[in-house]
Protein backbone atom coordinates (compact mmCIF):
# COMPACT_ATOMS: atom_id res chain seq x y z
CA UNK A 1 0.00 0.00 0.00
CA UNK A 2 1.02 3.19 -1.17
CA UNK A 3 1.56 6.04 1.80
CA UNK A 4 -1.24 8.05 -0.41
CA UNK A 5 -3.58 4.93 -0.19
CA UNK A 6 -3.03 4.38 3.45
CA UNK A 7 -4.28 8.13 4.20
CA UNK A 8 -6.94 8.04 2.06
CA UNK A 9 -7.77 5.00 3.98
CA UNK A 10 -7.81 6.10 7.86
CA UNK A 11 -9.29 9.19 6.42
CA UNK A 12 -12.25 7.31 4.81
CA UNK A 13 -12.56 5.37 8.13
CA UNK A 14 -12.79 8.67 10.03
CA UNK A 15 -15.14 10.26 7.91
CA UNK A 16 -17.37 6.95 8.16
CA UNK A 17 -16.62 7.23 12.00
CA UNK A 18 -17.19 10.46 12.17
CA UNK A 19 -20.72 10.40 10.57
CA UNK A 20 -21.76 7.11 12.86
CA UNK A 21 -20.59 9.72 15.96
CA UNK A 22 -23.00 11.93 14.82
CA UNK A 23 -25.57 9.79 13.67
CA UNK A 24 -25.47 7.57 16.62
CA UNK A 25 -26.06 8.49 21.09
CA UNK A 26 -28.02 8.06 23.78
CA UNK A 27 -31.09 9.35 22.29
CA UNK A 28 -32.11 7.67 19.29
CA UNK A 29 -32.69 8.97 16.18
CA UNK A 30 -35.18 8.00 13.38
CA UNK A 31 -34.18 8.51 9.73
CA UNK A 32 -36.67 10.98 9.19
CA UNK A 33 -35.09 13.01 12.31
CA UNK A 34 -31.93 12.60 10.88
CA UNK A 35 -33.04 14.16 8.07
CA UNK A 36 -34.57 16.89 9.89
CA UNK A 37 -31.33 17.19 11.79
CA UNK A 38 -28.82 17.60 8.63
CA UNK A 39 -31.67 19.82 6.99
CA UNK A 40 -32.30 22.29 9.58
CA UNK A 41 -29.75 22.72 12.12
CA UNK A 42 -32.35 25.09 14.34
CA UNK A 43 -34.56 21.67 14.64
CA UNK A 44 -34.46 19.72 17.86
CA UNK A 45 -32.94 17.15 16.16
CA UNK A 46 -30.45 19.43 14.27
CA UNK A 47 -29.35 20.70 17.80
CA UNK A 48 -28.77 17.65 19.14
CA UNK A 49 -26.52 16.64 15.52
CA UNK A 50 -25.05 20.10 15.18
CA UNK A 51 -24.58 21.71 18.64
CA UNK A 52 -23.88 18.23 20.78
CA UNK A 53 -22.35 15.21 18.57
CA UNK A 54 -20.51 17.17 16.08
CA UNK A 55 -18.33 19.34 17.78
CA UNK A 56 -17.82 16.09 20.23
CA UNK A 57 -17.35 14.37 17.28
CA UNK A 58 -14.71 16.88 16.68
CA UNK A 59 -12.99 17.03 19.81
CA UNK A 60 -12.25 13.68 20.18
CA UNK A 61 -11.04 13.57 16.30
CA UNK A 62 -8.74 16.23 17.49
CA UNK A 63 -7.44 14.91 20.59
CA UNK A 64 -6.88 11.58 19.35
CA UNK A 65 -5.03 12.78 16.32
CA UNK A 66 -2.80 14.97 18.66
CA UNK A 67 -1.97 11.81 20.87
CA UNK A 68 -1.39 9.79 17.71
CA UNK A 69 0.93 12.60 16.17
CA UNK A 70 2.96 12.95 19.65
CA UNK A 71 3.11 8.94 20.35
CA UNK A 72 4.46 8.78 16.54
CA UNK A 73 6.80 11.53 17.19
CA UNK A 74 8.12 10.20 20.38
CA UNK A 75 8.97 6.81 19.68
CA UNK A 76 10.97 8.06 16.26
CA UNK A 77 12.73 10.62 18.85
CA UNK A 78 13.33 7.86 21.71
CA UNK A 79 13.26 5.25 19.07
CA UNK A 80 11.51 2.99 21.48
CA UNK A 81 8.03 1.35 20.88
CA UNK A 82 7.35 2.02 23.96
CA UNK A 83 7.60 5.65 24.40
CA UNK A 84 3.87 7.69 24.52
CA UNK A 85 3.20 11.18 25.41
CA UNK A 86 3.14 10.54 28.44
CA UNK A 87 6.50 9.40 29.01
CA UNK A 88 8.00 13.19 28.99
CA UNK A 89 5.50 14.59 31.79
CA UNK A 90 3.73 16.88 29.34
CA UNK A 91 0.65 15.25 29.95
CA UNK A 92 1.47 15.28 33.77
CA UNK A 93 2.60 19.21 33.38
CA UNK A 94 -0.67 20.13 31.64
CA UNK A 95 -2.88 18.52 33.60
CA UNK A 96 -1.14 19.62 37.19
CA UNK A 97 -1.36 23.40 35.66
CA UNK A 98 -5.47 22.49 34.86
CA UNK A 99 -5.74 21.10 38.12
CA UNK A 100 -4.65 24.17 40.13
CA UNK A 101 -6.89 26.45 38.02
CA UNK A 102 -10.01 24.58 38.78
CA UNK A 103 -9.39 24.14 42.35
CA UNK A 104 -8.63 28.38 42.36
CA UNK A 105 -11.88 28.42 41.00
CA UNK A 106 -11.45 30.07 37.69
CA UNK A 107 -12.81 26.56 36.10
CA UNK A 108 -16.25 29.06 34.72
CA UNK A 109 -13.68 31.79 33.58
CA UNK A 110 -13.67 31.04 29.63
CA UNK A 111 -10.64 29.37 28.38
CA UNK A 112 -9.20 29.37 31.75
CA UNK A 113 -8.28 25.89 32.09
CA UNK A 114 -7.37 25.08 28.47
CA UNK A 115 -5.14 27.91 28.89
CA UNK A 116 -3.53 26.69 32.07
CA UNK A 117 -3.26 23.28 30.35
CA UNK A 118 -1.67 24.73 27.31
CA UNK A 119 0.67 26.88 29.55
CA UNK A 120 1.63 23.69 31.56
CA UNK A 121 2.72 21.62 28.07
CA UNK A 122 4.78 24.79 26.71
CA UNK A 123 6.48 24.81 29.68
CA UNK A 124 7.34 21.42 30.05
CA UNK A 125 8.04 21.49 25.95
CA UNK A 126 10.08 24.20 26.75
CA UNK A 127 12.26 22.39 29.58
CA UNK A 128 12.77 19.27 27.65
CA UNK A 129 13.85 21.02 24.15
CA UNK A 130 16.59 22.98 26.74
CA UNK A 131 17.30 19.76 27.94
CA UNK A 132 17.71 18.18 24.35
CA UNK A 133 19.83 20.52 23.26
CA UNK A 134 22.48 19.69 25.66
CA UNK A 135 22.20 15.90 26.15
CA UNK A 136 22.17 13.65 23.30
CA UNK A 137 21.15 9.95 24.87
CA UNK A 138 17.36 9.21 24.44
CA UNK A 139 17.83 7.61 27.74
CA UNK A 140 18.63 10.99 29.40
CA UNK A 141 15.51 12.42 27.82
CA UNK A 142 13.59 9.78 29.25
CA UNK A 143 14.76 9.75 32.21
CA UNK A 144 14.73 13.82 32.67
CA UNK A 145 10.45 13.07 31.59
CA UNK A 146 10.09 10.70 33.77
CA UNK A 147 11.62 12.75 36.53
CA UNK A 148 8.78 15.50 35.43
CA UNK A 149 6.22 13.39 35.14
CA UNK A 150 6.68 11.76 38.65
CA UNK A 151 6.77 15.22 40.05
CA UNK A 152 3.75 16.94 38.61
CA UNK A 153 2.03 13.57 39.60
CA UNK A 154 2.70 13.95 43.01
CA UNK A 155 1.76 18.13 42.47
CA UNK A 156 -1.20 17.29 41.06
CA UNK A 157 -2.16 14.75 44.17
CA UNK A 158 -0.84 17.65 46.48
CA UNK A 159 -3.36 19.95 44.80
CA UNK A 160 -6.54 17.20 45.63
CA UNK A 161 -4.75 16.50 49.39
CA UNK A 162 -5.22 20.56 49.70
CA UNK A 163 -8.10 21.09 48.15
CA UNK A 164 -10.81 23.15 49.79
CA UNK A 165 -13.52 22.08 48.39
CA UNK A 166 -14.90 18.71 47.45
CA UNK A 167 -16.68 19.90 44.15
CA UNK A 168 -12.98 20.99 42.85
CA UNK A 169 -11.64 17.89 44.10
CA UNK A 170 -14.51 16.44 41.66
CA UNK A 171 -14.04 18.84 39.06
CA UNK A 172 -10.17 17.89 38.99
CA UNK A 173 -10.66 14.32 39.04
CA UNK A 174 -13.20 14.24 36.13
CA UNK A 175 -10.25 15.95 34.13
CA UNK A 176 -7.82 13.34 34.81
CA UNK A 177 -10.05 11.13 33.50
CA UNK A 178 -10.47 13.07 30.28
CA UNK A 179 -13.50 12.85 28.62
CA UNK A 180 -14.91 15.07 25.68
CA UNK A 181 -18.58 15.23 27.13
CA UNK A 182 -20.38 18.42 26.55
CA UNK A 183 -17.71 20.08 24.71
CA UNK A 184 -18.60 22.90 22.29
CA UNK A 185 -17.35 23.46 18.50
CA UNK A 186 -15.23 26.54 20.61
CA UNK A 187 -13.65 23.64 23.29
CA UNK A 188 -12.60 21.76 19.82
CA UNK A 189 -11.03 24.53 17.58
CA UNK A 190 -8.87 25.40 20.60
CA UNK A 191 -6.83 22.76 18.98
CA UNK A 192 -6.80 22.72 15.67
CA UNK A 193 -4.16 25.72 15.36
CA UNK A 194 -1.55 23.40 18.14
CA UNK A 195 -1.86 20.45 15.84
CA UNK A 196 -1.96 22.63 12.65
CA UNK A 197 1.66 24.04 14.35
CA UNK A 198 2.46 20.73 16.01
CA UNK A 199 2.04 19.32 12.09
CA UNK A 200 4.67 21.23 10.66
CA UNK A 201 7.40 21.21 12.93
CA UNK A 202 7.04 17.16 12.91
CA UNK A 203 7.32 17.42 9.00
CA UNK A 204 10.37 19.68 9.60
CA UNK A 205 11.85 16.88 12.20
CA UNK A 206 10.89 14.17 10.08
CA UNK A 207 14.16 13.42 8.17
CA UNK A 208 16.13 13.12 11.93
CA UNK A 209 13.56 10.43 12.67
CA UNK A 210 14.15 8.59 9.68
CA UNK A 211 17.89 9.07 10.33
CA UNK A 212 17.76 8.18 14.36
CA UNK A 213 16.81 4.11 13.00
CA UNK A 214 20.77 3.93 12.36
CA UNK A 215 21.66 5.47 16.39
CA UNK A 216 22.48 8.30 17.47
CA UNK A 217 26.20 8.34 15.77
CA UNK A 218 25.53 7.61 12.38
CA UNK A 219 22.31 10.13 12.77
CA UNK A 220 25.05 13.39 14.39
CA UNK A 221 27.45 12.34 11.32
CA UNK A 222 24.64 12.14 8.55
CA UNK A 223 25.01 15.97 8.28
CA UNK A 224 21.27 16.65 9.29
CA UNK A 225 20.88 19.88 11.71
CA UNK A 226 20.04 16.75 14.38
CA UNK A 227 19.96 19.44 17.79
CA UNK A 228 17.56 21.66 15.63
CA UNK A 229 15.80 18.68 14.51
CA UNK A 230 15.02 16.86 17.96
CA UNK A 231 13.79 20.39 19.31
CA UNK A 232 11.95 20.64 16.68
CA UNK A 233 10.36 16.75 17.66
CA UNK A 234 10.18 17.76 20.88
CA UNK A 235 8.06 21.07 20.82
CA UNK A 236 5.43 19.01 18.17
CA UNK A 237 5.26 16.50 20.72
CA UNK A 238 4.64 19.26 23.26
CA UNK A 239 2.39 21.10 21.11
CA UNK A 240 0.36 18.12 20.49
CA UNK A 241 -0.06 16.62 23.84
CA UNK A 242 -0.69 20.24 25.30
CA UNK A 243 -3.31 20.36 22.47
CA UNK A 244 -4.91 17.50 23.38
CA UNK A 245 -5.14 17.80 27.39
CA UNK A 246 -6.36 21.05 26.69
CA UNK A 247 -9.48 19.78 24.65
CA UNK A 248 -10.03 16.70 26.92
CA UNK A 249 -7.95 16.13 29.51
CA UNK A 250 -6.06 13.07 30.17
CA UNK A 251 -6.46 10.40 27.90
CA UNK A 252 -4.10 7.67 27.75
CA UNK A 253 -3.31 5.07 25.35
CA UNK A 254 -4.10 6.47 22.03
CA UNK A 255 -0.46 8.11 22.34
CA UNK A 256 0.96 4.60 22.33
CA UNK A 257 -1.05 2.57 20.61
CA UNK A 258 -1.87 4.65 17.18
CA UNK A 259 1.52 4.60 15.56
CA UNK A 260 1.95 0.56 16.56
CA UNK A 261 -1.30 0.30 14.08
CA UNK A 262 0.07 1.54 10.95
CA UNK A 263 3.45 0.90 11.61
CA UNK A 264 3.39 -1.93 9.51
CA UNK A 265 1.32 -0.25 6.67
CA UNK A 266 4.24 2.98 7.25
CA UNK A 267 6.74 0.46 6.20
CA UNK A 268 7.72 0.87 10.00
CA UNK A 269 9.29 4.86 8.30
CA UNK A 270 9.23 6.73 11.27
CA UNK A 271 9.38 9.86 8.99
CA UNK A 272 6.06 7.76 7.14
CA UNK A 273 4.18 6.76 10.24
CA UNK A 274 3.23 10.83 10.93
CA UNK A 275 0.00 11.47 9.52
CA UNK A 276 -1.45 7.89 9.74
CA UNK A 277 -0.62 7.78 13.12
CA UNK A 278 -2.25 11.15 13.31
CA UNK A 279 -5.15 9.92 11.28
CA UNK A 280 -5.29 6.78 13.85
CA UNK A 281 -5.04 8.22 16.37
CA UNK A 282 -8.28 10.28 15.68
CA UNK A 283 -10.15 7.75 13.97
CA UNK A 284 -9.76 5.50 17.51
CA UNK A 285 -10.45 8.18 20.13
CA UNK A 286 -14.28 8.82 17.96
CA UNK A 287 -14.48 4.87 17.60
CA UNK A 288 -14.18 5.17 21.98
CA UNK A 289 -16.25 8.10 22.34
CA UNK A 290 -18.93 6.15 20.35
CA UNK A 291 -18.91 2.96 21.75
CA UNK A 292 -18.43 5.20 25.60
CA UNK A 293 -21.51 6.74 24.91
CA UNK A 294 -23.00 3.42 22.95
CA UNK A 295 -22.42 1.33 26.39
CA UNK A 296 -25.43 1.01 28.60
CA UNK A 297 -23.91 2.53 31.83
CA UNK A 298 -25.71 4.49 34.59
CA UNK A 299 -23.67 7.11 34.10
CA UNK A 300 -21.75 7.68 30.85
CA UNK A 301 -17.89 5.89 30.88
CA UNK A 302 -15.58 9.05 31.21
CA UNK A 303 -13.14 8.29 28.08
CA UNK A 304 -9.92 8.19 29.55
CA UNK A 305 -10.73 5.46 31.35
CA UNK A 306 -11.90 3.61 28.48
CA UNK A 307 -9.23 4.07 26.42
CA UNK A 308 -6.86 2.95 29.52
CA UNK A 309 -8.87 -0.32 29.38
CA UNK A 310 -8.76 -1.40 25.78
CA UNK A 311 -5.05 0.43 25.98
CA UNK A 312 -3.71 -1.49 28.95
CA UNK A 313 -4.06 -5.14 27.03
CA UNK A 314 -2.68 -3.93 23.84
CA UNK A 315 0.23 -2.18 26.04
CA UNK A 316 0.83 -5.66 27.31
CA UNK A 317 1.26 -7.03 23.65
CA UNK A 318 3.49 -4.87 22.81
CA UNK A 319 5.66 -4.98 25.45
CA UNK A 320 5.57 -8.73 24.78
CA UNK A 321 6.20 -8.32 21.13
CA UNK A 322 9.16 -5.78 21.68
CA UNK A 323 10.44 -8.22 24.01
CA UNK A 324 10.21 -11.16 21.40
CA UNK A 325 12.23 -8.54 18.52
CA UNK A 326 14.76 -7.64 21.02
CA UNK A 327 16.00 -11.18 21.66
CA UNK A 328 16.00 -12.26 18.04
CA UNK B 1 47.01 16.62 1.39
CA UNK B 2 45.55 14.27 3.53
CA UNK B 3 41.47 13.64 3.44
CA UNK B 4 42.24 13.20 7.68
CA UNK B 5 45.14 14.37 9.76
CA UNK B 6 45.05 14.00 13.56
CA UNK B 7 47.31 15.89 15.51
CA UNK B 8 48.43 14.90 18.75
CA UNK B 9 45.33 13.90 19.74
CA UNK B 10 43.93 13.27 23.51
CA UNK B 11 40.61 12.66 24.47
CA UNK B 12 38.89 11.20 27.49
CA UNK B 13 36.06 8.88 28.43
CA UNK B 14 33.98 9.24 31.64
CA UNK B 15 36.66 11.63 32.76
CA UNK B 16 39.78 9.06 32.23
CA UNK B 17 42.25 9.91 29.34
CA UNK B 18 41.50 6.79 26.85
CA UNK B 19 43.88 8.96 23.88
CA UNK B 20 47.41 10.20 24.76
CA UNK B 21 48.51 12.46 22.03
CA UNK B 22 47.90 10.44 18.84
CA UNK B 23 49.18 11.69 15.64
CA UNK B 24 47.69 9.79 12.15
CA UNK B 25 47.10 10.82 8.72
CA UNK B 26 45.35 9.26 6.46
CA UNK B 27 45.73 10.05 2.65
CA UNK B 28 44.22 9.40 -0.58
CA UNK B 29 44.41 5.77 -1.75
CA UNK B 30 45.61 4.39 1.59
CA UNK B 31 43.65 1.70 3.39
CA UNK B 32 44.79 2.36 6.83
CA UNK B 33 44.00 -0.84 9.88
CA UNK B 34 43.95 0.51 13.10
CA UNK B 35 44.61 -2.67 15.46
CA UNK B 36 44.77 -3.20 19.22
CA UNK B 37 43.82 -5.06 21.98
CA UNK B 38 40.01 -4.52 24.11
CA UNK B 39 40.28 -0.89 25.85
CA UNK B 40 43.41 0.43 23.80
CA UNK B 41 40.95 3.16 23.01
CA UNK B 42 40.40 2.27 18.67
CA UNK B 43 36.76 3.43 19.01
CA UNK B 44 37.55 6.75 21.15
CA UNK B 45 40.15 7.86 18.68
CA UNK B 46 37.45 7.42 15.62
CA UNK B 47 35.41 9.24 17.22
CA UNK B 48 37.43 11.75 18.20
CA UNK B 49 38.81 12.04 14.80
CA UNK B 50 35.48 12.14 13.12
CA UNK B 51 34.15 15.16 15.19
CA UNK B 52 31.85 12.58 17.30
CA UNK B 53 33.71 12.80 20.19
CA UNK B 54 35.13 15.94 22.42
CA UNK B 55 39.45 15.97 21.69
CA UNK B 56 40.38 17.75 24.99
CA UNK B 57 43.67 18.14 23.35
CA UNK B 58 45.70 18.47 19.89
CA UNK B 59 43.34 18.54 16.80
CA UNK B 60 42.06 16.55 13.80
CA UNK B 61 41.69 17.94 10.47
CA UNK B 62 39.14 16.88 7.27
CA UNK B 63 40.94 17.51 4.32
CA UNK B 64 43.31 20.48 5.76
CA UNK B 65 39.98 21.88 7.66
CA UNK B 66 39.87 21.94 11.81
CA UNK B 67 36.82 18.92 11.57
CA UNK B 68 35.13 20.63 14.05
CA UNK B 69 34.87 24.25 11.89
CA UNK B 70 33.75 22.07 8.76
CA UNK B 71 30.39 22.86 7.81
CA UNK B 72 28.34 19.27 9.15
CA UNK B 73 26.60 18.85 5.60
CA UNK B 74 30.28 19.85 3.87
CA UNK B 75 31.66 17.20 6.60
CA UNK B 76 29.10 14.18 5.59
CA UNK B 77 29.58 14.48 1.92
CA UNK B 78 33.53 14.32 2.75
CA UNK B 79 33.21 11.39 5.31
CA UNK B 80 30.91 8.15 6.03
CA UNK B 81 31.10 6.94 9.23
CA UNK B 82 30.36 3.14 10.41
CA UNK B 83 29.74 2.58 14.70
CA UNK B 84 30.32 -0.84 16.04
CA UNK B 85 26.73 -0.31 17.42
CA UNK B 86 24.93 -2.36 14.97
CA UNK B 87 21.48 -2.01 16.78
CA UNK B 88 18.69 -0.60 13.85
CA UNK B 89 15.63 0.74 15.56
CA UNK B 90 12.77 -0.09 13.12
CA UNK B 91 12.54 -3.08 10.72
CA UNK B 92 12.49 -0.53 7.65
CA UNK B 93 13.21 -1.94 4.11
CA UNK B 94 17.18 -2.40 3.56
CA UNK B 95 16.77 0.04 0.59
CA UNK B 96 15.61 2.25 2.64
CA UNK B 97 18.58 1.55 5.31
CA UNK B 98 20.77 1.89 2.65
CA UNK B 99 19.35 5.13 1.45
CA UNK B 100 19.38 7.20 4.60
CA UNK B 101 23.71 6.89 3.41
CA UNK B 102 22.45 9.72 0.73
CA UNK B 103 19.89 12.24 3.06
CA UNK B 104 20.85 15.43 0.71
CA UNK B 105 20.11 13.49 -2.59
CA UNK B 106 16.50 13.58 -4.32
CA UNK B 107 14.34 10.50 -3.00
CA UNK B 108 15.06 8.01 -5.96
CA UNK B 109 18.61 9.01 -6.30
CA UNK B 110 18.90 8.19 -2.75
CA UNK B 111 17.18 4.86 -3.15
CA UNK B 112 18.89 3.73 -6.38
CA UNK B 113 22.14 4.79 -4.66
CA UNK B 114 20.92 2.53 -1.75
CA UNK B 115 20.19 -0.42 -4.09
CA UNK B 116 23.48 -0.36 -5.96
CA UNK B 117 25.21 -0.30 -2.85
CA UNK B 118 23.12 -3.46 -1.67
CA UNK B 119 24.28 -4.85 -4.92
CA UNK B 120 28.06 -4.74 -3.99
CA UNK B 121 27.71 -6.35 -0.75
CA UNK B 122 25.94 -8.87 -2.62
CA UNK B 123 22.50 -8.68 -0.77
CA UNK B 124 20.67 -6.78 -3.70
CA UNK B 125 17.69 -9.60 -3.79
CA UNK B 126 17.48 -8.49 0.31
CA UNK B 127 16.70 -4.91 -1.20
CA UNK B 128 12.83 -4.52 -0.07
CA UNK B 129 12.86 -7.07 2.67
CA UNK B 130 12.70 -5.38 6.16
CA UNK B 131 16.10 -5.21 8.11
CA UNK B 132 13.99 -6.91 11.10
CA UNK B 133 13.63 -10.22 8.99
CA UNK B 134 17.96 -10.67 7.89
CA UNK B 135 20.38 -12.36 9.59
CA UNK B 136 22.65 -10.46 11.62
CA UNK B 137 25.47 -11.09 8.66
CA UNK B 138 22.80 -10.05 6.07
CA UNK B 139 21.86 -6.96 8.21
CA UNK B 140 26.15 -6.08 8.78
CA UNK B 141 26.46 -5.32 5.02
CA UNK B 142 23.45 -3.42 4.37
CA UNK B 143 24.56 -1.12 7.07
CA UNK B 144 27.84 -1.09 4.85
CA UNK B 145 25.96 -0.56 2.04
CA UNK B 146 24.86 2.53 3.65
CA UNK B 147 28.27 3.52 4.59
CA UNK B 148 28.92 3.40 0.58
CA UNK B 149 25.92 5.10 -0.34
CA UNK B 150 27.45 8.31 1.00
CA UNK B 151 30.02 8.50 -1.95
CA UNK B 152 31.82 10.46 0.71
CA UNK B 153 35.91 10.21 -0.27
CA UNK B 154 36.94 9.16 3.67
CA UNK B 155 35.15 6.31 5.30
CA UNK B 156 35.63 5.18 8.50
CA UNK B 157 34.37 1.98 9.57
CA UNK B 158 34.58 0.77 13.39
CA UNK B 159 34.97 -3.41 13.14
CA UNK B 160 33.39 -3.54 9.67
CA UNK B 161 33.60 -7.07 9.30
CA UNK B 162 32.56 -8.10 12.88
CA UNK B 163 29.59 -10.51 12.40
CA UNK B 164 30.31 -11.26 8.62
CA UNK B 165 31.19 -14.43 7.58
CA UNK B 166 34.68 -15.25 5.52
CA UNK B 167 33.73 -14.64 2.37
CA UNK B 168 31.79 -11.75 3.18
CA UNK B 169 34.65 -10.44 5.58
CA UNK B 170 37.09 -10.69 2.51
CA UNK B 171 34.24 -9.04 0.20
CA UNK B 172 34.03 -6.13 2.68
CA UNK B 173 37.94 -5.47 2.32
CA UNK B 174 38.31 -5.97 -1.19
CA UNK B 175 35.33 -2.94 -1.58
CA UNK B 176 37.18 -1.10 0.86
CA UNK B 177 40.90 -1.43 -1.47
CA UNK B 178 38.59 -0.76 -4.42
CA UNK B 179 37.24 1.91 -2.57
CA UNK B 180 41.05 3.01 -2.04
CA UNK B 181 42.33 2.13 -5.74
CA UNK B 182 39.93 4.72 -6.61
CA UNK B 183 41.15 7.85 -5.06
CA UNK B 184 39.17 7.45 -1.46
CA UNK B 185 40.67 6.37 1.81
CA UNK B 186 39.38 4.29 4.36
CA UNK B 187 40.60 4.18 8.48
CA UNK B 188 39.30 1.03 9.56
CA UNK B 189 39.29 -1.14 13.14
CA UNK B 190 40.01 -4.32 12.78
CA UNK B 191 40.82 -7.20 15.48
CA UNK B 192 41.80 -10.28 12.78
CA UNK B 193 45.90 -9.08 12.56
CA UNK B 194 46.12 -11.66 9.71
CA UNK B 195 43.28 -9.39 7.58
CA UNK B 196 44.93 -6.63 8.41
CA UNK B 197 48.14 -7.43 7.40
CA UNK B 198 46.55 -8.96 4.02
CA UNK B 199 44.48 -6.04 3.07
CA UNK B 200 45.63 -2.35 4.84
CA UNK B 201 48.60 -0.60 2.84
CA UNK B 202 49.02 0.79 6.61
CA UNK B 203 48.53 -0.94 9.96
CA UNK B 204 48.77 1.85 13.04
CA UNK B 205 48.91 -0.68 16.56
CA UNK B 206 47.36 1.34 19.46
CA UNK B 207 48.02 0.39 22.98
CA UNK B 208 46.76 1.93 26.54
CA UNK B 209 45.95 4.95 24.38
CA UNK B 210 49.24 5.68 22.18
CA UNK B 211 50.37 4.95 18.77
CA UNK B 212 53.10 2.24 19.57
CA UNK B 213 53.46 1.00 15.66
CA UNK B 214 52.63 3.40 12.41
CA UNK B 215 53.86 1.71 9.02
CA UNK B 216 53.59 -0.64 6.23
CA UNK B 217 51.88 -4.17 7.89
CA UNK B 218 55.19 -6.18 8.11
CA UNK B 219 57.13 -3.59 9.62
CA UNK B 220 53.73 -2.48 12.00
CA UNK B 221 52.70 -5.97 12.69
CA UNK B 222 56.56 -6.94 13.92
CA UNK B 223 57.51 -9.79 15.92
CA UNK B 224 58.22 -7.66 18.93
CA UNK B 225 55.52 -5.34 18.70
CA UNK B 226 52.67 -8.53 18.50
CA UNK B 227 54.46 -9.61 21.64
CA UNK B 228 54.63 -6.55 23.40
CA UNK B 229 51.05 -5.05 22.44
CA UNK B 230 49.05 -8.76 22.70
CA UNK B 231 51.41 -10.66 24.29
CA UNK B 232 51.36 -12.91 20.95
CA UNK B 233 54.28 -15.25 19.42
CA UNK B 234 54.08 -14.27 15.78
CA UNK B 235 55.81 -14.52 12.37
CA UNK B 236 55.59 -13.87 8.79
CA UNK B 237 55.67 -16.54 6.23
CA UNK B 238 55.95 -16.67 2.33
CA UNK B 239 53.42 -18.42 1.12
CA UNK B 240 52.38 -17.94 -3.14
CA UNK B 241 53.94 -14.82 -3.12
CA UNK B 242 52.63 -13.13 -0.42
CA UNK B 243 53.59 -12.43 3.22
CA UNK B 244 51.57 -13.95 5.78
CA UNK B 245 51.29 -13.14 9.70
CA UNK B 246 50.81 -16.42 11.15
CA UNK B 247 50.15 -15.57 15.55
CA UNK B 248 50.07 -17.83 18.26
CA UNK B 249 50.08 -17.30 21.99
CA UNK B 250 53.11 -16.71 23.96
Amino acid sequence: MTRIQLNLLLALGLLIASAAAVAFGEVGLTTAQLQQGLNDAGSAPGEILWQVRAPRALAAALTGGALGLAGAILQGLLRNPLADPGVLGVSATAAFAASVVIVAGLALVPGAVEGAAWLGALLCGGALAAFTARVREPEALILFGIALSSFFGAATALVFNLSPSPIATAEVLGWLMGSVEARSWADALWAVPALALALFLAWKAAPGLKMLTLGEEVAAASGLAMGRLKMAAVLAASLATGAAVAVAGVVGFVGLAAPHLVRRAACEDPARLLVPSTLAGALMLVLADLAARMIPTDQELKLGVFTALIGAPLFALIAWKAARSWRT
Amino acid sequence: MSLLSLRNVHARLSGREVVHGVNLEVAPGGLVALVGPNGAGKTTLLKAGTGLHPISRGESRLSGEPIHSVDVVQRALKLGYLPQERRLAWGMAAVEVAALGAPFAPPSVAVARGREALELFGVGALADTSVFALSGGERARVLLARLFATEAALLVADEPVAGLDPDAQLLCLERFRAHARQGGAVLMTLHDLSLAARYADRVAVMDKGRLVADGAPVEALSPKVLKSVFGLKARWIEAESQALLVADRA
